[in-house]
C-alpha cells in the first residue's frame, strides 16, 4: 500500500533503466558515471521539499494563454522536398526506418 | 574609432547620414572575425557571401532613397539555435551537426525584414545546456576579456562575439540566466526578455515555459533599439503575447527621478564575491544620487530559485528533445535492426554528456512515484516565486542584484560540486520561472580586471523601466 506522504513513494533512482525509458542507449559504465552525478543534483534539489507549499497552486505557465489556435483558413503547406531532405534515409517522398512490425508478429 | 567599435546606435547613424556604407561595415566585421576567431572561436559558421549580399542590397535600397529602419544595413550573428533557412543550424550539438533549417525563426525573419546583414552562427553549450559553452560539441570559445576565461553560457558565443567586436549585436537564449550570465562574464549588455513579448518560433526548444530569446549589445540604447524590432505579437507561437509594444529607445532619457528601486538583501550574502557586491552597492548609490529611492527588501524563496528550476527545465527538456530521434532530421544510428534500436542509438550518439544527464534527471521526475513529489512541488514553489516578485512589485519598479555570484572563471575549472556549480545561475534563474524581463548590464571591473553585472528586473513587459534606469547608469558612468 502506498505511503500518503508522496516523498517516501520516491522512486530509487536507477539510471540504466532510467535511459531506456528516455531512449538513450548507453553501456554500464556510463550508466554507472550518470548514476553518481544524477544522485549528487537529487541531493542538490531536495531542499525543495523545505518550502511549505501547503494549499498552493501549480504554476506550469507565466501568460494566461491556453488553447491557442490559428484561424480556420488554408494556407500553403511547406514544401515537401524541402521538408523531407533533412532525413537520413528517404525513399519516393517516403522516409525510411526499420521494419516495425516485425516478421514473427506478421506470421 | 574602427568601424567594428562603434554602437548599434552610432553605426545606425553613420549608416543613415551615408557617411559608411553597409559593405564598408559588414567587411570591417568579416576582417575583425578573421582577425580573432583563432582566439576567440565565437562562431560556428561565418556567412561572409551572404552577409555581403545583404549589405550591398541595403545599400542599393538607401540610394534609391527608400526609407530604411534603424537596424538597416546593422551585421549581427544570432545563436546556432536560432533556425535560419538554408543555413545549418547545429544547436552545436552532433545531433543537428548537418541539419539546413527549411524555414527561419520569426526572430531571424524579423531582423532580415529589418534590414540586418547577418555575419553568421553563433557557439553555444550544446541545445543550450551549460552555463561555460565548455558544453559544445564542436569548439570552445574565449572570453575576449581574457582568453584564459569562459566567456559564459549558454550564450558564450553570442556574448564573446559583441565583447570582441565581431558582430554589433548578437542574439542568444535564455532559460535560466543563458543571456545575461555570458554578457556579465564579458561585460556587455543582455537582456532576457518578458515571456511571450518575443517570439520562439523556430527556436530550437530547450524548456518552453522558460526560454526566451533576447538580445547581447554593447549598451542599453543598442539593446532598447533591437527590442524595437524583435517584440511583436507572433502567430506561429501559441505562447506569444498579444499586446503593442513601445519604441523601447524611447526611454533611454527619461531618467530613474522619482523611482523606486528594491535591492534583494538575500543577493549580498557570502556566496556573493566581495567585490560583486561592492560594485552592484556602489551602482545602487549611482542610482540614489540620480535621485532614485534605493532600499533593502527580503525575498528568500526567489532567491533560492535553482532547485525549482532544475526540476522544471529538465523536465521540459525530456519532453521538448524526445523529438530528436534520427528519423525525421539530426543523426541518425546505422544498422539499427529495429526502430526503438534505432530511436536509442541515434540519441545515445548525438546527444553529449550534460544533455543526457538532464534529459535522464526531466524523465526521472516526471516518471511514476515522482511526478507528483519533484515536479508537482516545482510547480507550486513556482506560483510563490512570482508572488514573491509580485509584492515588491507593488512597492518598487525594480529591482537590482548582482548577476551572477563571481566573474569568469577559468576554462576547464569547472567545479564539480554540484552546489557550487550550479551557483552561477542562482541571481538569474527567478526571473525565468515568473516569466519577468531582468537585463545585465555591466557596473564594474574586480581586480583581476575582469567585467561583473548588475541586473535589473521589472514587471512583466516593464523593459521600458529597466532601460529608463539602465541607459541612466551609463550616462552617470560612461562605458564600463
Amino acid at each position: 500500500m502506498e505511503d500518503e506522504n508522496p516523498i517516501n513513494n520516491i522512486q530509487p533512482l536507477d539510471a540504466k533503466k532510467i535511459a531506456e525509458t528516455a531512449r538513450i542507449a548507453m553501456d554500464d559504465a556510463e550508466a554507472n558515471a550518470i548514476q553518481s552525478d544524477l544522485l549528487r543534483r537529487l541531493w542538490f534539489i531536495d531542499r525543495i521539499f523545505d518550502i511549505d507549499t501547503e494549499g498552493v497552486p501549480d504554476t506550469e505557465r507565466v501568460l494566461p494563454q491556453s488553447n491557442v489556435t490559428r484561424a480556420d483558413e488554408p494556407h500553403a503547406c511547406p514544401d515537401r522536398a524541402k521538408m523531407l531532405a533533412n532525413a537520413a534515409d528517404r525513399s519516393d517522398g517516403y522516409i525510411r526506418v526499420p521494419t516495425v512490425v516485425g516478421e514473427e508478429a506478421g506470421a | 574609432m574602427s568601424i567594428e567599435k562603434l554602437t548599434v546606435a552610432e553605426l545606425s547613424k553613420a549608416l543613415a547620414e551615408r557617411k559608411l556604407s553597409s559593405r564598408e561595415a559588414t567587411e570591417s566585421y568579416l576582417r575583425s572575425i578573421e582577425r580573432q576567431e583563432g582566439d576567440i572561436a565565437a562562431y560556428l559558421l561565418v556567412t561572409a557571401e551572404k552577409a555581403l549580399s545583404q549589405a550591398d542590397d541595403i545599400d542599393r535600397r538607401r540610394a534609391s532613397g527608400e526609407q530604411l529602419g534603424a537596424l538597416a544595413g546593422v551585421p549581427m550573428a544570432l545563436k546556432d539555435n536560432i533556425c535560419t533557412e538554408g543555413i545549418r543550424t547545429t544547436c552545436a550539438s552532433k545531433m543537428l551537426e548537418n541539419f539546413v533549417p527549411p524555414y527561419s525563426a520569426t526572430v531571424a525573419k524579423r531582423l532580415e525584414q529589418a534590414g540586418c546583414v547577418l555575419l553568421g552562427k553563433l557557439n553555444m553549450d550544446e541545445f543550450a545546456m551549460g552555463s561555460t559553452t565548455e558544453n559544445s560539441a564542436f569548439q570552445k570559445t574565449h572570453n575576449p576579456i581574457d582568453i584564459t576565461r569562459t566567456p559564459g553560457g549558454s550564450s558564450g558565443g553570442s556574448a564573446a562575439s559583441v565583447a570582441a567586436c565581431e558582430a554589433a549585436f548578437s542574439l542568444g537564449t535564455d532559460t535560466g540566466g543563458s543571456i545575461r550570465q555570458p554578457a556579465a562574464f564579458c561585460g556587455v549588455v543582455g537582456l532576457k526578455p518578458t515571456y511571450g513579448s518575443v517570439s520562439r518560433s523556430g527556436v530550437v526548444a530547450f524548456a518552453s515555459s522558460l526560454d526566451q530569446v533576447g538580445p547581447l549589445t554593447l549598451t542599453s540604447l543598442d539593446s532598447a533599439m533591437v527590442m524595437s524590432v524583435l517584440s511583436a505579437h507572433d502567430p506561429l507561437d501559441s505562447t506569444s503575447a498579444r499586446r503593442e509594444y513601445p519604441d523601447f529607445a524611447s526611454f533611454a532619457k527619461d531618467g530613474v527621478k522619482g523611482m523606486k528601486i528594491a535591492l534583494v538583501r538575500e543577493f549580498f550574502d557570502s556566496f556573493i564575491a566581495p567585490e560583486n557586491q561592492k560594485s552592484v552597492l556602489a551602482a545602487a548609490d549611482d542610482f540614489r544620487r540620480m535621485g532614485a529611492a534605493v532600499e533593502e527588501v527580503s525575498a528568500p524563496i526567489v532567491a533560492n530559485a535553482l532547485p525549482t528550476y532544475f526540476i522544471i527545465s529538465a523536465a521540459e527538456a525530456s519532453s521538448n528533445l524526445a523529438r530528436f530521434d534520427g528519423i525525421r532530421y539530426g543523426h541518425r544510428a546505422s544498422n539499427a535492426g529495429s526502430i526503438e534500436e534505432l530511436y536509442a542509438r541515434s540519441r545515445g550518439e548525438g546527444f553529449g554528456a550534460e544533455v543526457k544527464r538532464r534529459l535522464m534527471l526531466g524523465t526521472y521526475v516526471l516518471g511514476a512515484g515522482c511526478r507528483e513529489t519533484y515536479y508537482k512541488q516545482a510547480l507550486r514553489v513556482r506560483t510563490l516565486i512570482i508572488r514573491e516578485f509580485a509584492s515588491i512589485f507593488e512597492k518598487y519598479d525594480l529591482i537590482l542584484t548582482p548577476t551572477t555570484p563571481s566573474a569568469a572563471h577559468k576554462i576547464g575549472d569547472r567545479n564539480t560540486d554540484p552546489d557550487t556549480m550550479y551557483l552561477s545561475d542562482m541571481c538569474t534563474v527567478a526571473a525565468n520561472l515568473a516569466g519577468v524581463p531582468a537585463l545585465d548590464l555591466p557596473c564594474g571591473v574586480n581586480s583581476m580586471g575582469l567585467p561583473m553585472g548588475m541586473q535589473l528586473i521589472a514587471p512583466a513587459f516593464g523593459e521600458g523601466t529597466i532601460y529608463r534606469a539602465a541607459c541612466a547608469f551609463e550616462r552617470e558612468r560612461g562605458r564600463i
